[in-house]
């Protein structure tokens, strides 16, 4: 076979061309700009202070449950800041793009905006933000040393990071989806969108989901076989409970999305006809499947939510938390629930009466659970004594605003009802109202709460509290002219309007976006005053808040092995029993410690899967090739090491407890 | 308990006169300000429309005189004006209830509160329902919870503090029963409200109180979402519109939808809630307009690059301006057929309203089984036939049950 | 071990004494055995989406052939056979290993692995022949539903071959060590389930596709 230079130029780059880099859009001319400076810019900082070494051997090939975890968070916040950057955008194009005057966005540029906003915000800001909470606080919630399987944790967040990797590339070579953040064929096919846009939605997210679905199957294997001896499962902290179940969610939920992915996958890559209009396609048939993982999805998100909540309440009301029983059934309810319900996202698509209300019903009837979690923080509260603290802050933010978004939820599962508001501003401002006053909320209730934990110092409370009511008040600018403009008529995803009576609600609401904004920004000076000023706000007890669970009995940052000890459990609020009791660490009687170690391959496996990803969306068919051989081979020579674990001496760990004990 | 502490026949009472304050007998729409007009250049007239649409929704004068209207028909007592005066300062509503009742007061100029045509009306009706069912759970619990977070602070010293009370079977009970309760009632306002308000379903009444006359057959309309504007074809009259649609006033419509490439959802919020519109697919829609006037409609459900801009006009008319409408409409020469529907089918964007004056028989057909796509023939020729009565929750059951030929076997 | 039981008095004044932590070593269980079990259900959810989508589009032949004129019986009769032997021969591998006797154990894993490939090369036959009569993946629903739910099972057991093949390697350099055995256990799982996977394809596509 002769090679002549444009063949070989195919083979090599595929589809991908010079042209295929936007250096025509101002906009990401200067984002790119921005970000490389940023890179560059970090990138020397670590290069200069020589990190790079210590960035490799203590954080990315880690396999400590606990820095999985802060790195997953951290994932999420780097997210949060594209994904709300993104919101800006729309925000201000909606609130100018009246009349004849068309915005600054062309549709072009607009459409990949609302796809990225909510790809980004659902796979890779929430979803790494309960990941990595569940990380973090779960083992040492139920007195584990670490997860089941601790490479295969490292693996699935540099599988996540590779997805998010993907799906940021598309920033600045080629283009992403604008096809709406779930991609609904017919419009996700090749003939409504030939270019490489759905194809980076699609690598991103299967590439993502990989790492998700693992973690999942990990989290549920270590808190049914690692829990402390005593810990039955009544026993076991009302977060553990949430994260068992949200975990459940995943691997009952995510291989949907998976094979879905991968149907649509085949038809734009091998012609087949799953979802296309032609040939005995049924593209109604990714609309049920996508939301019979969609559906799950968003209590896999606000499950975690809640369990922070309840942790949260009873901390800082000072009390055992009301009705843990019932908030256990309740949330398994949930969880059973939400897979009858998935029909309510397309009640408009044709569906017989029966049908409709069947599915109307079973979602109303998740309220029912869900009411009851919310009497049950309500009646924590009761009879407590609640320190405000940031975290409790935004617990009652959440429960004022969460109910709020509820009642909205169960009006939309209504039929008929959904016949008028379906796909209006009324269910955009829906679920922004139960994804940030759910999920989110929680999310910053999690990390004020856990941050002394995870490095022993406090987060500063002036800018937390500051950035908390720039958050809260943001929020009710933002949302509620949408509803308004829902009940005005007014649907999504729109970039232009005619009625110039709506400008004014419109420009409430990005003025509620620019005080989200100076509450993300307070939040960041929170960080950087908190570092500054860490000895003021250093903890040495491992107990800041007077907390309850066995996350609280270790020093903080706990060490590598989390217990010198195993704990032996007896009651649900076991740190708050054995504090009763006047325990005390023990200074004596260490024991060498089993601990795994570290590995690299996790972060060679998910560089490779990227490589494969881009490689797949461009068509660079010899590139996708040898990675995906090369990624067998990484995993296969993966199993020839035996050697993944090592002791610590017990003079090794007597030299650490000691340490922190006069600390 | 807490919960009702404040008076609730009051709230009530406010919430109910409020919500007849928003719908004054002629709809807070002038019919005479909107006589129907014919323009060539339909995306300016569009614009028109939009324009006294807002410029009516904004003027308080319309506003007060249509709420003066309807308040003296409902309750002759009270000006309208004192009883939001009189809402606004009662002490005992405090928080929530003082946000959520002028929400509902400027809910009145919004479409969706005050719609024109009789299903949106039920729908609307169903939303106030359920929504003030909700508010009996809702605004108690957000009380109570500001009440204890409150109460319950540290610092107040007086509060009563129980740190292991954990369980009260009472308290469990009540707390998963008022849930319960208000999901029975809403379930059952679904089940009933879901099979009257089916869109697939013959109206049995064109308004509250006023049964379809038997001899009235509904108005047919075959409706094609294209990129990125619509088709309107009427059979009857054998006439196709573009981004054009009207009917008369209180005569039932029967809309078939189908899309040549991708989902769309068909929506006029004045009139009724929307349905998708989908390629190779069969959606019905029955609704009727009860008042004359000019109403906006899109599409709802994002469909690619031109979909900001897939908006139409819809005229609510008199038997009498209809026909009109139709003779006017049809006066232009064009014919739909296969090739002008193939040149209008390619994608475009603002398109300006466009009238055929006839239409190949069995066009609709042709679209909605893809005949005019490139590659194999239609659809329906390569269906293998079903047995017949297929599930329900079909939307391509009718085009396939109705148009399946023999097997090519 | 005084330091390790608290003792405090009883609201009623009774001593209670209460341990707080395992002074002894303690090593939770083993889960790599349910983390793969919960492996294979998530996998199982990817068939019952093929399956479903299968259900789905199985009759939309769009004017192309039909099941009943595609597929052939005897072929797949056979595949099904080679494909149930292997996994009685795995069970036979089990049972050598629960013993402890490498060779035959490998023995009996290399007439699986000879079985599985038997199956996977007449499964390419069938689908070289299927694409060269213009029965290919992109003709119809159906044909991409039939590719794709048969194909994706096909894939499983290539993989599982190659494991097999990475498993003879290890126990061959390291012996069944408690390692290896864990690992044939779980290959010993994933056999057995695509066995299982089989037997729907088999009823579910061929059986009704050809008999209906």
């Amino acid at each position: 076979m002769t090679l002549h230079s444009p063949d070989l130029g195919k083979l090599i780059f595929g589809r991908l061309t010079l042209d295929d880099i936007p250096y025509h859009e101002p906009i990401l001319i200067f984002t790119f700009i921005g970000v490389a400076i940023g890179a560059i810019a970090v990138l020397g900082l670590i290069t200069y202070y020589r990190k790079w070494g210590y960035l490799w051997s203590e954080w990315f090939t880690s396999v400590d449950h606990k820095k999985i975890g802060i790195m997953y968070i951290v994932l999420a916040l780097i997210m949060l800041l594209r994904g709300f950057a993104d919101a800006l955008m729309m925000r201000g194009q909606q609130a100018i793009a009246f009349g004849t005057h068309e915005g600054y966005l062309p549709a072009h540029h607009y459409d990949q905006i609302f796809t990225a906003h909510g790809t980004i915000m659902i796979f890779f800001v929430a979803m790494p933000f309960i990941t990595g909470l569940i990380n973090f606080v779960m083992p040492l919630q139920i007195g584990s040393r670490d997860v089941a399987f601790p490479f295969l944790n490292n693996f699935s967040f540099w599988m996540t990071v590779s997805g998010a990797v993907l799906v940021m590339a598309s920033l600045f070579i080629g283009v992403f989806a604008r096809t709406g953040w779930l991609a609904y064929p017919p419009l996700s096919e090749l003939p409504s969108s030939p270019d490489s846009g759905v194809d980076y939605w699609i690598w991103g997210l299967q590439i993502a989901g990989v790492g998700t679905t693992l973690s999942g199957i990990n989290m549920i294997a270590t808190i049914v076989k690692m829990r402390a001896p005593g810990m039955t499962m009544m026993r076991m902290p009302i977060f553990t409970w949430t994260a068992l179940l949200a975990n459940v969610l995943i691997v009952a939920a995510f291989p949907v999305l998976t094979a879905t992915l991968a149907l649509l996958a085949l038809d734009r890559y091998a012609g087949t006809h799953f979802f296309t209009n032609d040939l005995g396609g049924n593209y109604m048939m990714y609309v049920n499947l996508i939301w019979v993982w969609g559906h799950p999805e968003v209590y896999i998100l606000v499950l975690p939510a809640f369990g922070v909540y309840s942790e949260v309440t009873s901390t800082f009301s000072r009390k055992r938390l009301f009705g843990y029983a019932s908030m256990v059934y309740a949330t398994v309810v949930i969880a059973v629930l939400s897979y009858l319900v998935w029909l309510h996202h397309f009640f408009t698509m044709g569906s017989g009466a029966s049908v409709n209300s069947f599915f109307g019903i079973t979602t109303m009837i998740i309220s029912i659970p869900t009411g009851a979690k919310i009497f049950n923080w309500m009646f924590t509260m009761y009879r407590g004594r609640i320190v405000y603290d940031v975290p409790m802050l935004w617990v009652v933010a959440f429960i004022v605003t969460f109910v709020i978004g509820g009642m909205t939820g169960v009006l939309l599962a209504v039929p008929p009802a959904d016949f008028e508001l379906h796909n209006s501003l009324f269910l955009i401002a829906h679920f922004h109202n139960v994804i940030i006053g759910g999920v989110l909320f929680g999310m910053f209730a999690g990390v004020n709460y856990w941050f002394p934990k995870a490095f022993g110092f406090r987060l500063d409370p002036f800018w937390g509290k500051v950035s908390f009511w720039f958050w809260v008040v943001g929020f009710y600018f933002a949302f509620m002219p949408l509803y308004w403009l829902g009940l005005m008529g007014v649907t999504r995803r729109l970039r232009h309007f005619d009625d110039p009576s709506l400008q004014i609600w419109f420009e409430i609401a990005a003025f509620g976006a620019v005080l989200i904004l100076i509450g993300i920004a307070a939040m960041i000076v929170q960080f950087a005053v908190s570092i500054l000023h860490r000895d003021k706000l250093r903890d040495t007890t491992g107990d800041p808040w007077h907390g309850r669970t066995l996350e609280w009995s270790t020093s903080s940052p706990p060490p590598p092995y989390n217990f010198a000890f195993t704990p032996q459990v007896h009651d649900i609020d076991t740190w708050w029993q054995m504090k009763q009791y006047k325990w005390r660490r023990p200074v004596e009687g260490f024991l060498p410690i089993h601990m795994p170690k570290n590995t690299g391959t996790g972060v060679y496996l998910a560089v490779l899967s990227l490589i494969f990803g881009f490689a797949m969306v461009w068509y660079m068919w010899l590139i996708a090739a040898i990675s995906f051989v090369a990624l067998l081979a990484v995993a296969i020579h993966h199993t020839f090491n035996y050697d993944r674990d090592y002791y610590i001496p017990a003079d090794e760990v007597g030299r650490v407890e000691t340490a922190r004990a006069g600390a | 308990m807490l919960f009702f502490a404040f008076r609730k026949r009051d709230i009530h009472a406010v919430i109910w006169r409020d919500f007849r304050v928003c719908v004054p007998p002629n709809g807070g729409f002038d019919p005479l300000s909107h006589t129907a007009q014919f323009s060539a250049h339909g995306h300016d007239k569009r614009v028109a429309v939009w324009r006294n649409v807002a410029a009516h929704a904004l003027s308080p004068s319309n506003h007060l005189r249509a709420a003066y209207r309807s308040a003296y028909l409902v309750d002759t007592a009270v000006p309208p004006f004192l009883s939001v005066a009189s809402v606004m300062s009662m002490k005992t509503l405090r928080g929530l209830l003082l946000l959520a009742l002028p929400l509902a007061l400027s809910g009145c100029h919004t479409v969706l509160m005050s719609p024109s045509g009789d299903v949106a009306l039920q729908q609307r009706d169903l939303i106030i329902t359920s929504f003030v069912l909700m508010l009996l759970i809702v605004v108690p619990v957000i009380i109570a919870t500001l009440v204890f977070a409150w109460r319950y602070r540290a610092s107040n010293e007086k509060a009563h503090y129980d740190p292991n009370w954990d369980h009260s079977t009472i308290v469990e009970l009540m707390i998963w029963s008022a849930p319960l309760l208000i999901i029975i009632a809403l379930g059952a306002i679904t089940w009933v409200s879901t099979h009257k308000l089916d869109p697939y379903r013959p109206l049995d009444r064109i308004a509250a109180g006023k049964v379809v006359p038997v001899d009235t057959k509904p108005l047919e309309v075959d409706v094609v979402a294209l990129d990125w504007k619509w088709l309107f074809i009427y059979p009857e009259q054998n006439l196709a519109v573009v981004n054009e649609l009207a009917a008369p006033v209180d005569r039932p419509i029967h809309f078939n939808l189908t899309a040549s490439t991708v989902m769309n959802s068909f929506f006029i919020p004045a009139l009724a809630g929307q349905i998708y519109a989908m390629p190779g697919m069969e959606t019905t829609l029955q609704a009727v307009i009860n008042k004359p006037g000019d109403y906006w409609g899109m599409s709802a459900n994002y469909s690619g690059a031109g979909f900001s801009y897939m908006n139409f006009t819809f005229h609510g008319m008199s038997e009498d301006d209809f026909a009109k409408w139709v003779a006017q409409a049809k006066s232009h020469g064009d014919t739909l057929d296969q090739a002008t529907y193939t040149a209008l089918e390619a994608p475009s964007e603002k398109n300006p309203v466009q009238y055929y004056g006839s239409v190949t028989p069995g066009l609709y057909q042709s679209i909605l089984n893809r005949c005019f796509q490139p590659g194999p023939s239609c659809m329906n020729m390569l269906r293998v036939p079903e047995p017949s009565g297929g599930g329900e929750a079909s939307a391509s059951s009718d085009s396939q049950g109705a148009m399946s030929m023999a097997h090519p076997q | 071990m005084s330091d390790m039981t608290m003792t405090v008095s009883g609201s009623g004044g009774a001593e209670e004494a209460l341990r707080f932590h395992v002074a002894e070593d303690h090593h939770p269980e083993n889960a790599t055995l349910l983390g793969f079990w919960l492996y294979l259900m998530s996998d199982c959810l990817i068939f019952a989406c093929l399956f479903a989508t299968y259900g789905v589009l199985g009759r939309e032949y769009a004017g192309g052939p039909s099941a009943k004129e595609v597929l052939e019986l005897p072929i797949v009769a056979v595949n099904t056979t080679l494909l149930l032997l292997s996994s009685i021969t795995y069970g036979f591998a089990v049972l050598e290993m629960q013993l402890n006797r490498r060779g035959p154990m490998m023995a009996w894993l290399i007439v699986t692995w000879l079985l599985g490939a038997g199956f996977i090369g007449l499964e390419l036959t069938e689908f070289t022949h299927l694409v060269s009569i213009g029965a290919g993946p992109g003709r119809s629903a159906f044909l991409s539903s039939f590719f794709t739910l048969v194909g994706t099972h096909g894939l499983h057991v290539t993989s599982g071959l190659i494991w097999m093949i990475v498993l003879l390697v290890q126990v061959g350099k390291k012996g069944l060590i408690p390692a290896n055995k864990r690992r044939l256990m779980c290959l010993s799982m994933f056999w057995h389930f695509l066995d299982v996977v089989w037997v729907g394809v088999f009823s579910f596509v061929y059986l009704m596709g050809v008999l209906s």
